[in-house]
């Protein structure tokens, strides 16, 4: 008689895999062979796991054919079974197995990328955030190592595609733009204020500068990486409106002296 | 409608209150929370704008196993207005890989959030060897396995400091290895781990029909003074088998089954358990009031 653990064993490989290991365990009745009820097992897993892949990968799912969203989901579901107790992670390295299994289509990791930015800001920790009141009250004298801690919800994303209008356009139902190559302004920040996530395309040098505020990097660093962009004079009036922009958004929830 | 219902309410009340050896649960000793919902995402803004005549709410622990953000904003503020028990998919009680201790912290600082009434999980496993299948697999019914779930049942409860729940599950496969009933099973873990009982009345009926026995016969086999919660929900037909899949209305057979069980049980704690295809939050509480006037209909005539 098999005892617990080969059962499992076996039981998980014909989940995952199929084959006929697991049917030697399981008795057939009138009702069901053991082939037929061990298959609602394999069926119902696949079909639990593709669910949650189009509700953590809605823009994705838009994007792409029934067809092609099931067969981009089985391959991953085959090929990166969950090792999380929440089915809210599964999913969390899609873009990269998309990325190298796809190459022909950078849009489709681009938009799974955007996706799971938006999955993250939304059940990110919360904590508070600057006003700009409080940055009227630092020394001028201290604005050279002034550090940013960032809401932890903030990330950068580098997109190459049209992935924000069409995620914007299919949730409004809208008829979205056919996939498009970006020339430039590649780089969006996505994050969460309050219950809501946002994003914004950033300009060149914001996206330098907030990488930078990611890494640790200072506000005298932040000011010599917009110099790359602007002539010195201009570099202190626009690193000021980066600046308050970033506390008007919510993006920072620390500051450093 | 919702006058039918407060006046519905005010007779139940009356059935329930003025007799106080109708409003203590048998089994526990303790009141029973009455009539409850699981909690939904599409329903949160609607229960705090309107606080929903349900006496209680289900969460799954897992979802708001996050760091903050909208899981956690409405869980608490809901909280504030009702009880809650929280209800597990993970711990994966049955398996034979060791306990996921991570997971057990996330829970017991869960706990300490909502603290809740109770808290429960399944007499199952969902995965080995590291992995998660997602779903809630059927052990054989065998003294080694009531063994070893009773013991890590214990080492839970020690953990968490509280005692919990099991609650059966909806299975399509018997094992050939299999001793004994899933009744039987399930009452032995339960007396040797010292554990209360979740009774999906749905479940039974389901696996009744997949394993061809006769539901009544595994009412009668469960211990009356551990069932602490009763669950229903819908199923659907898939050719020969019954799925689980509470993404339908309760059925009939399911109601007959509860009538059965409230019969032999008393008053338990009830709650629908609707995970897919979920209705507007009216039809939810309209089904709750079928089991409100189905208990009180059972128990009064015992009366």
């Amino acid at each position: 008689m098999s005892g617990l653990p080969e059962i499992q064993t076996d039981f998980q490989s014909y989940v995952l895999n199929g084959g006929d290991i697991a049917l030697e365990h399981v008795v057939s009745s009138a009702r069901g062979s053991a082939e037929q009820r061990l298959e609602v097992y394999y069926q119902a897993y696949r079909l639990r796991l593709l669910e949650v892949l189009e509700s953590n990968f809605p823009g994705l799912r838009h994007m792409l054919s029934d067809a092609q969203f099931e067969a981009v989901g089985n391959a991953y579901i085959d090929g990166h079974p969950s090792r999380q107790p929440s089915i809210r992670w599964f999913g969390d390295q899609l873009a990269g197995f998309i990325e190298s299994g796809y190459p022909d289509h950078p849009e489709w990791a681009d938009m799974a990328r955007f996706d799971w930015a938006r999955d993250t800001a939304f059940d990110a920790a919360d904590v508070d955030i600057v006003e700009v009141g409080q940055l009227a009250e630092l020394a001028g004298t201290a604005w050279p190592g002034l550090q940013f801690e960032l809401h932890p919800s903030v990330s950068v994303l580098e997109l190459h595609w049209n992935v924000c209008d069409i995620w914007r356009a299919a949730n409004s139902e809208e008829q979205p733009p056919e996939p498009a190559r970006l020339e430039e302004g590649t780089a969006v920040v996505v994050w969460r204020k309050d219950l809501v996530v946002c994003w914004r395309s950033l300009p060149d040098d914001e996206a330098a500068a907030l990488t930078g505020a990611l890494n640790d990097r200072d506000f005298s660093e932040l000011c010599t990486a917009l110099s790359r962009w602007h002539p010195d004079p201009a570099v202190p009036a626009r690193s000021a409106g980066i600046l308050k922009q970033w506390v008007t958004d919510g993006l920072i929830s620390r500051i450093l002296s | 409608m919702r006058s039918y219902r407060a006046t519905f309410e005010q007779v139940a009340r009356y059935f329930f209150v003025t007799d106080s050896s109708n409003q203590i649960n048998r089994s526990t000793g303790s009141q029973s929370l009455g009539f409850g919902l699981g909690l939904r995402v599409d329903h949160y803004q609607q229960v705090l704008a309107e606080r929903p005549a349900v006496d209680w709410f289900e969460v799954i622990s897992e979802n708001y196993m996050v760091d903050g953000g909208k899981p956690l904003y409405y869980l608490d503020r809901i909280r504030e207005h009702y009880p809650m028990v929280m209800h597990g998919v993970s711990m994966s009680i049955g398996s034979t890989q060791p306990l996921n201790q991570d997971y057990l912290g996330q829970l017991k600082k869960l706990i300490e959030r909502v603290q809740p009434e109770w808290i429960s999980d399944h007499l199952c496993w969902t995965g080995v060897h590291g992995r998660n299948l997602h779903d809630l697999m059927p052990l054989p019914y065998t003294d080694e396995t009531v063994r070893h779930v009773a013991g890590r049942i214990g080492q839970v409860q020690d953990f968490l400091g509280r005692r919990m729940l099991i609650e059966n599950v909806s299975s399509y496969v018997s094992y050939q290895a299999s001793e004994m009933t899933e009744w039987e099973f399930l009452a032995a873990v339960a007396e040797q781990a010292d554990c209360l009982i979740l009774l999906d009345v749905n479940n039974i009926y389901v696996s009744s029909h997949n394993h061809e026995f006769d539901p009544l016969d595994y009412l009668a086999g469960i211990p009356v003074d551990r069932v602490q919660q009763f669950h229903l929900a819908g199923h659907s037909y898939n050719g020969e088998l019954i799925i689980d899949t509470h993404d339908h209305d309760v059925a009939d057979p399911v109601w007959d089954l509860y009538r059965q069980a409230v019969r032999r049980f008393g008053e338990v704690a009830t709650m629908i358990e609707r995970d897919d295809n979920i209705p507007p939050l009216e039809e939810l509480l309209a089904e709750l009031e079928i089991a409100r006037r189905l208990a009180g209909q059972v128990l009064e005539a015992a009366a």
